[in-house]
């Protein structure tokens, strides 16, 4: 057993005025949970239950009603770039050509030496960007937009990230694309990764552990050992032990309640 | 299938072709009318050359243009610091908010009489109309800019180590850059309107004046070359203002591809 990276504690979000009676949606309730140090862990659940609030909190973006996020045993309340937050939305800046993008965070930390711009080469060597360094975000395909941003986090070396369903808006084949080279990635940088994503596919396809989270409140109610072998590749979704798995996951979701408290989206992922 | 090219699709022949029509349409027109009442183009090119020869249009169209300039480039330069703290801070933005929403329905035109009796009847009081009239558009486009900033641009530059400041000059200002050019052409725009009015009430030159004065000695012909001149001068003045942006601003064109 390695070492508690991310270590969360008794998280509790409520929008809106908690203090009136009947105010107040409350998206997570009481949510702990251990991220391991090197490990890809999958949060997995449906729309609305809350996976994006947990990891704004854990980015700092948010702050928690009740409860607290420590890193390396630290206690955090504000974004640092030592986690890395990729994004639905690739969240590129559209003035600036992929490179420009990449090199954001060592220019906004005053690390523009020779060995940023041979690290940022390297990255985009690993990511398969070569020969579109040069070109701007809306000049590049769904994919190529999203490696740029895996690269522009990357190149600030964090080892956390962050990924909100970072491939549910490609289509089938660049998502599996996609799936195959972060694997890769994490191989040869071996960051601890939180995943979110409502694909079941995808959470099994990529993680040594899935939490499985209920709609409103959104709570944690499962955890699921990934015990498939790596380097993974896409003949594993055949196997048995991977149907096995995805069988129970199947079986927790057809228990659950379907959106309970339907019409109120708001705040909470989607 | 199409043909490759058609000389339907060529745009200059479309134009000539446009403005032969147009031509003929106002010759046949002015056939029918004395030149007093609608003169013809022959009789208003005349007038153009008479004009380009001793001098005087240039002198009309110059003053008119660096009239324009002036109060444009300084309402600008006002507008553009004000919408930006006005949209980043919501303190700034309660305070002169008030008087934003007042003053931009309240045309420039009728300042003209005000702004000659407190600035004279010299170059200032025109340049501050322009002023006037530049800075609420610019102020309220580059609010809108600062305000439609995407939320995701920014928690993006925060985890990858920005600051504050950083975020606003690296983040907040380019993504503003389309919304205060796009303030800034409009403002061009209603410069024009500004200068004529000011112009006929109280000037000695400008194209303006031209207009006015030349109803007095019942010279038609040269009401046409004054109102023809305002269209090629904000046709040029556009064109100078879009190559420049194509020129030096053109990776904040993105706003223009993406939607």
């Amino acid at each position: 057993m390695s070492n508690v990276k991310i270590d969360v504690r008794g998280l509790c979000k409520v929008f809106g005025s908690p203090d009136k009676p009947g105010g107040g949606t409350e998206v997570l309730k009481d949510i702990s949970f251990e991220i391991r140090e090197g490990e890809i862990l999958c949060l997995l659940g449906p729309s609305g239950c809350g996976k994006t609030t947990v990891l704004n909190i854990i980015a700092g973006f948010q702050n928690p009603t009740r409860g607290e996020i420590l890193i390396n045993g630290k206690f955090v309340n504000r974004p640092g770039p030592d986690r890395g937050v990729i994004f639905q939305e690739h969240g590129l800046f559209p003035w600036r050509t992929a490179l420009q993008n990449i090199l954001f965070g060592p220019e906004v930390m005053g690390r523009k030496g020779p060995e940023t711009l041979a690290l940022a080469d390297q990255y985009i060597d690993l990511i398969g960007l070569r020969g579109f360094q040069n070109h701007f975000p809306h000049e590049l395909s769904g994919g190529m937009q999203q490696r740029v941003s895996i690269a522009r986090v990357l190149v600030n070396q964090p080892d956390i990230l962050l990924m909100d369903e970072p491939f549910g808006k490609l289509d089938a084949q660049t998502r599996a694309q996609m799936q195959v080279l972060l694997l890769d990635l994490w191989e040869k940088v071996r960051p601890t990764i939180l995943f979110i994503t409502h694909d079941i596919d995808e959470a099994i396809f990529l993680g040594d552990r899935i939490f499985i989270m209920s709609v409103r409140p959104g709570r944690v109610i499962r955890e699921i050992e990934v015990k498939l072998n790596r380097p993974r590749d896409y003949d594993i979704v055949t196997s048995a032990d991977y149907l096995e798995i995805k069988r129970t996951i199947l079986g927790l979701f057809r228990e659950m309640p379907i959106h309970p408290t339907q019409g109120q989206e708001q705040g909470a992922g989607q | 299938m199409r043909k490759g090219f058609s000389y339907y699709d060529n745009v200059y022949l479309a134009y000539a072709f446009s403005l032969a029509l147009f031509f003929l349409g106002w010759a046949a027109l002015a056939s029918q009318t004395t030149p007093l009442f609608f003169p013809s183009p022959w009789l208003v090119l005349r007038a153009f050359k008479e004009m380009i020869a001793d001098g005087s249009l240039w002198g009309h169209m110059e003053i008119s243009f660096f009239r324009i300039l002036a109060g444009w480039a300084i309402g600008s330069g006002l507008g553009i610091p004000l919408g930006l703290l006005m949209g980043d801070i919501r303190f700034f933005r309660n305070l002169f908010n008030p008087y934003i929403q007042f003053f931009r329905f309240i045309p420039p035109i009728s300042f003209v009489t005000l702004s000659l009796i407190w600035f004279g009847m010299g170059e200032t009081s025109k340049v501050v109309l322009i002023i006037y009239t530049t800075i609420f558009i610019v102020t309220v486009n580059t609010i809108a800019g600062v305000m439609s900033v995407s939320a995701i641009h920014q928690q993006a530059a925060r985890c990858l180590g920005a600051n504050r400041l950083q975020i606003f000059i690296k983040v907040i200002l380019p993504s503003t850059v389309p919304f205060l050019l796009t303030g800034m052409r409009l403002a061009m725009g209603n410069s024009f309107m500004t200068i004529v009015s000011a112009e006929m009430i109280a000037a000695e030159k400008g194209l303006g004046f031209l207009i006015f004065t030349s109803r007095l000695f019942m010279q038609t012909e040269k009401i046409f070359v004054g109102i023809i001149s305002l269209g090629i001068l904000g046709f040029a003045v556009d064109g100078i203002f879009r190559f420049t942006i194509h020129k030096f601003a053109r990776s904040y064109l993105f706003f223009f591809k993406e939607r």
